[in-house]
């Protein structure tokens, strides 16, 4: 597990002030955190901005680091809990018309996926309707696990529930896709 | 990019399928590995790049003053040659304030100071920690760097007060400084507790690993000791030096660090000097009547202090004595 060991030498270095661990990090961890936002935030300028705040946050709390827990779960979280409060503010600032309006631009128009077009889109692209469609928690614990690399004790940090709840939600994501995936390529699951 | 490394099933995961047959964590398989063929979108972003250099900019300066002056000065723009000259002279002068601010700034020490009943972790910019007790502070040179950027030749650190100190290795001495007293260190662990303001006006060195050197503050380094031994001691008091014997692993050793994982012990301490130590633990006041013992027993509570009262009522049992609560903290008073 070098990846882990990395981990726990950034948070080491950053601790102790060290910038290049920090750049580091950054490059590392920068992409995949605003891919993990702009599920909540929708909007790429804000997810970026949002890590960026992040990561001036996690500098300035760098004395107080842990190198003992897992600074990848650590700066989900910080990610985590500033789109949730970008979120928040964005719903008390704006009136609700305009929640109903961006929120029905803004998420995957239901027209453009009857079963004709998604006949034709191509497995890749029906994956990610499927996972789109999935409840909100059981897609965030699946992308964490599969395309963030985050252990299910690390997921049920950032996530804050248990890290048996990660494991359900895990689990009955798989079976819904599989259920989508078996409907649409029966021929993909015989053995 | 996501990372596809991940490509086998989570072995965490597999409980949940496991009810299930051979079958479905197949299948779980299969839908895991499909999961890994999506592609990105691409992210309408800045370039990682750019984004660590804006952050880094963030990080670095606070300095916008010097971008809102310009601003201020583009209307008035009529009375060119002499604004010019006087611009460029101006612009001379910031930057000589400014490069004399940054170079002060630079040469500021750093201090990091905890209250009484408060304990704090600081990080030294060599790799070095330093966990402080209670109403104690450490100063140090920023970056351990003189006004010139250069690393200066040796790590000091001033203390009041008292802290466990563990030392990196960076081929440069490490000195912790006290009121009357200098440690000189390469590599190792160790407790100094320096309270200048304590009664008994000691600074105490205790060893838990590698080696150090006690020197007496501000004077020649001929009465200089060393120590190398796991919980060896040393007293500096009335400018000499003394070593004690290793006081026994695991007990006493254990006993002088106990503050770091909050417990509270008061060891072979004058009345005043555990008085003294309650009051910086708790945060309060006491005042204490004629006519209790001078040298009290010792209170030992190695982790997790109990509270106050608690305490106050096991220190009366054996000294005879009894506590009232007063405004501003407790009155301890002699049995009558």
């Amino acid at each position: 597990m070098s990846a882990t060991t990395n981990f726990s030498e950034y948070a080491r270095r950053i601790k102790a002030s060290d910038r290049e661990a920090f750049a580091d990090l950054f490059r590392q961890l920068r992409e995949p955190l605003i891919r993990y936002v702009l599920h909540i935030v929708r909007d790429d300028m804000i997810a970026h901005d949002l890590i960026q705040d992040s990561f001036v946050s996690l500098w300035k709390l760098r004395e107080s680091l842990d190198p003992g827990k897992s600074l990848k779960a650590y700066m989900y979280q910080i990610a985590r809990n500033r789109a949730m409060r970008h979120l928040r503010d964005e719903r008390t600032h704006e009136s609700k018309h305009e929640i109903i309006r961006q929120q029905s631009s803004k998420e995957i128009p239901v027209e453009e996926w009857p079963d004709a077009s998604i006949e034709s889109a191509s497995l890749q692209k029906k994956l990610k309707l499927w996972l789109a469609s999935l409840p909100e928690r059981q897609r965030e614990a699946l992308e964490l696990s599969r395309y963030q690399g985050l252990s299910h004790k690390e997921i049920a940090d950032v996530m804050d529930i248990s890290p048996r709840t990660v494991n359900t939600h895990i689990t009955l994501a798989i079976k819904n896709l599989q259920r989508n995936i078996q409907a649409a390529e029966p021929a993909l699951f015989q053995i | 990019m996501k990372s596809r490394e991940h490509n086998s099933l989570p072995e965490e995961l597999l409980q949940g399928f496991e009810n299930g047959s051979s079958d479905s964590v197949e299948k779980a398989r299969r839908v895991w590995e499909l999961l890994g063929t999506t592609q990105d979108d691409p992210l309408k972003v800045p370039s990682t790049e750019q984004a660590l250099q804006e952050l880094e900019s963030v990080l670095t300066d606070q300095p916008h003053l010097k971008k809102g002056r310009a601003d201020d000065r583009m209307p008035v723009r009529k009375e060119k040659v002499v604004l010019l000259r006087r611009s460029v002279f101006s612009f001379v002068a910031a930057c000589s304030v400014l490069l004399i601010g940054v170079m002060g700034f630079l040469s500021l020490p750093v201090t990091h100071s905890t209250f009484a009943g408060e304990r704090m972790a600081v990080s030294l910019p060599d790799g070095s920690e330093v966990y402080l007790n209670n109403e104690s502070s450490v100063k140090y040179t920023r970056g351990f760097r003189q006004w010139n950027g250069f690393k200066t030749s040796t790590r000091i650190v001033e203390l009041d007060g008292e802290a466990f100190l563990t030392v990196a290795e960076d081929g440069r001495p490490f000195k912790v400084k006290t009121f009357n007293a200098e440690v000189t260190v390469l590599g190792t662990g160790f407790n100094v507790r320096a309270y200048s303001q304590d009664q008994d006006r000691e600074t105490r060195i205790t060893l838990d690993h590698g080696s150090v050197q006690v020197d007496i503050g501000g004077v020649s380094t001929e009465r200089a000791v060393v120590l190398n031994k796991k919980g060896q001691e040393a007293v500096v008091k009335n400018a000499s030096v003394e070593k004690s014997n290793i006081i026994e692993e695991g007990g006493s050793l254990e006993w002088v660090t106990a503050w770091r994982s909050s417990g509270f012990v008061a060891m072979g301490l004058s009345l005043d000097g555990v008085i003294n130590q309650i009051e910086r633990f708790y945060d309060t006041d006491i005042v204490v009547s004629d006519g209790l013992p001078q040298n009290p027993t010792d209170l030992i509570y190695t982790q997790n202090a109990p509270s106050i009262e608690e305490l106050l009522t096991d220190f009366c049992i054996s000294e005879g004595c009894r506590f009232q609560e007063t405004a501003s903290g407790y009155h301890l008073l002699p049995t009558e």
